[in-house]
């Protein structure tokens, strides 16, 4: 089969590589029919993130068609058409039955990697690096799903595709971050990161009854979806100081809370983006942070601050005189998708949450390499491209 | 293979000095047993599983891949508070020496064995299988991708377990 692949920082390639099959009782192979790219896949092609092998599949977003099932497997059957959680969670171990699936003590067959680096092991991802499992991922024909029963899950009629492949990640990963977030009736959120977990995380601010929201980004294109299609306002911070910006929008107050969608990645402005550039490159740190640190600047007294960005290792200057003497609260974390996915499902069926419009680049995934160029450069309005590998 | 049961709350003094034992030898090669009576032996690795001892160990019977680990360690068991299941604590009974450096390069040692099959045995026993990994598709290979070969290889066995 065909398959998108890492081939070196910076460089992916189309590659023929052989089918995948079942490995254990409980996998289910997926014909992929669209798997989309995501922000996480910059920081692994880009080579912030630890584990990766020439080789390597990438891909962690998709829906297809499940067309064969281990002897264990009890909920799917062949030709059933599901979404798949990037997260892979065995069900039954205490994190998963806490529902904190991104921490399944089970589904990480590296565990030495994250247990060096963090102190325990975290949850495998399909797509991922070999420090989440070394997982074959989804920008293929084909691809092996472990623990089928708990990360696959079916998809409503009336989503196409290029709507429901969203359900893997970028909307329970939005939805996550309010909902840690503590949104509530009345809230004003703050979201930085107009990318699509950004765009989900300011509609599912809404949802959770926030009364005003903002997206922050310097893409007018984003920020333009982020007003149309989530009815937020708007901060461009390569022209506006936000955090007078935000304190116009809050009465003085600071949002109550505060959704950091932008990661390890960051950019910015002043020096503090040169300063980060340039330990970043030097690997003196690893992680740049100027959304998180503005994040935590603006955030109201006693507020939440939500950090859906991915880290990965260390960073300098975490303003935490800022976090302690406000008396923040910080939550974080890889989603737990499966908490959500069935729910989510529900409202995207119901055109609660609108996710077609996060697919700007569907193509075949012959192209991958130029749809992965066209997402991180933002040509073209570039929000998501969608591979099609069936097309 | 010795098999104890311990309880490790406050109230046990003797089991108390025990968890301390556990908490300060960090590190394969550093580690020197006390508190039994100057035997040597390495430091314990201990993992939590989600199912009750009576469950797990029916009649205090080791079951696979436990009973593989043989003759040269020492089995500990706990019921984990909050009703979290059953603390399995392993450690090997002789001083790792020379020998075990060699062996642990080789992927052979003894606390590689025991991290493994600890990790195995909750795995099977929560799940009902260990994750297979070999086999996947991927694409071509390039030198520098050893290194993370050589990391994968060794994933199940090292750690901080
Ligand atoms: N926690 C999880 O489980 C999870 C899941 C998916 C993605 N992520 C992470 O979420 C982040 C966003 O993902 P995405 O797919 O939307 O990525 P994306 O690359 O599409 O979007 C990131 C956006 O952040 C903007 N940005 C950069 N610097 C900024 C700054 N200083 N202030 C405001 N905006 C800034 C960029 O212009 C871009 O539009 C990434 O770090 C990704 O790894 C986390
Ligand atoms: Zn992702
Ligand atoms: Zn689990």
């Amino acid at each position: 089969m065909k398959a998108l692949c890492w081939t070196g920082v910076g460089e992916l390639a189309v590659e023929t590589v052989p089918d995948p099959a079942l490995l254990n009782d409980q996998d289910a192979i997926v014909r992929v029919t669209a798997s989309s790219v995501c922000g996480s896949d910059l920081h692994l092609i880009n080579g912030y993130v630890p584990a990766m092998r020439a080789g390597d599949i990438i891909g962690h977003e998709f829906v297809g068609e499940i067309v064969e099932v281990g002897a264990a497997v009890r909920r799917h059957r062949p030709g059933d058409r599901v979404v798949v959680c990037s997260i892979v969670g065995c069900g039954r171990c205490w994190q998963c039955r806490g529902d904190n699936w991104s921490l399944c003590e089970n589904s990480n067959p590296n565990p030495a990697y994250t247990e060096t680096l963090y102190g325990h092991p975290t949850a495998g991802i399909l797509g991922y690096s070999h420090a989440m499992g070394g997982f074959a991922g989804s920008h293929a024909e084909y691809v092996r799903v472990p623990f089928a029963d708990h990360g696959a899950f079916p998809v409503p009629n009336r989503l196409s595709d290029e709507e429901a492949v969203f359900a893997s990640d970028a909307v329970p990963t939005g939805w996550m971050g309010a909902d840690q977030g503590g949104v509530k009736e009345g809230d004003v959120v703050a979201v930085w990161g107009a990318g699509g977990v950004g765009q989900m995380a300011a509609r599912a601010s809404y949802l959770l009854g926030a009364e005003r929201v903002a997206v922050i980004d310097q893409v007018p294109e984003r920020l333009k979806l982020a007003a149309s299609h989530c009815g937020a306002a708007t901060i461009d911070y390569s022209q506006t100081d936000v955090d007078a910006a935000l304190r116009e929008f809050t009465g003085g107050r600071g949002p109550d809370v505060c959704i950091e969608a932008v990661g390890m990645e960051a950019h910015g402005t002043g020096p503090q983006y040169a300063y980060d550039r340039a330990k970043q490159a030097l690997r003196m740190q690893t992680d740049r942070s100027v959304a998180l640190r503005e994040a935590i600047h603006a955030c109201r007294k006693g507020g939440t601050v939500s950090i859906l960005g991915v880290f990965g290792g260390v960073l300098d200057k975490f303003p935490l005189g800022a976090a302690m003497n406000k008396g923040l609260t910080l939550r974080m974390g890889q989603q737990h998708g499966q908490r959500y996915i069935p729910m989510l499902l529900e409202r995207m069926a119901a055109n609660e949450i609108e996710t077609g419009y996060l697919a700007t680049h569907p193509m075949p995934l012959t192209e991958g390499p130029r749809g992965y160029q066209m997402f991180e450069e933002k040509t073209d309005g570039c929000l998501r491209a969608v591979f099609l590998p069936q097309r | 293979m010795r098999i104890r049961t311990a309880a490790w709350g406050a109230a046990a003094a003797g089991a108390v000095a025990g968890t301390a034992a556990v908490l300060c030898n960090r590190g394969d090669h550093r580690a020197r047993g006390t508190g039994d009576g100057g035997a040597e032996h390495g430091r314990w690795h201990v993992i939590t599983v989600g199912m009750p001892r009576s469950e797990l160990l029916p009649g205090g019977v080791l079951p696979p891949p436990l009973d593989r680990l043989g003759d040269g360690v020492e089995i500990r068991t706990a019921d984990a508070p909050g009703g979290r299941g059953t603390e399995i604590a392993v450690r090997g009974l002789a001083l790792p020496g020379a020998g075990q450096s060699l062996r642990r390069i080789l992927g052979t040692s003894t606390d590689q064995r025991i991290r493994r099959t600890l990790r195995q045995f909750k795995q099977l026993t929560e799940t009902g299988e260990v994750l297979h990994m070999a086999g996947q598709p991927e694409g071509h290979h390039k030198p520098g991708g050893l290194l993370v070969a050589v990391g994968d290889r060794r994933a199940t066995k090292e750690g901080l377990l």
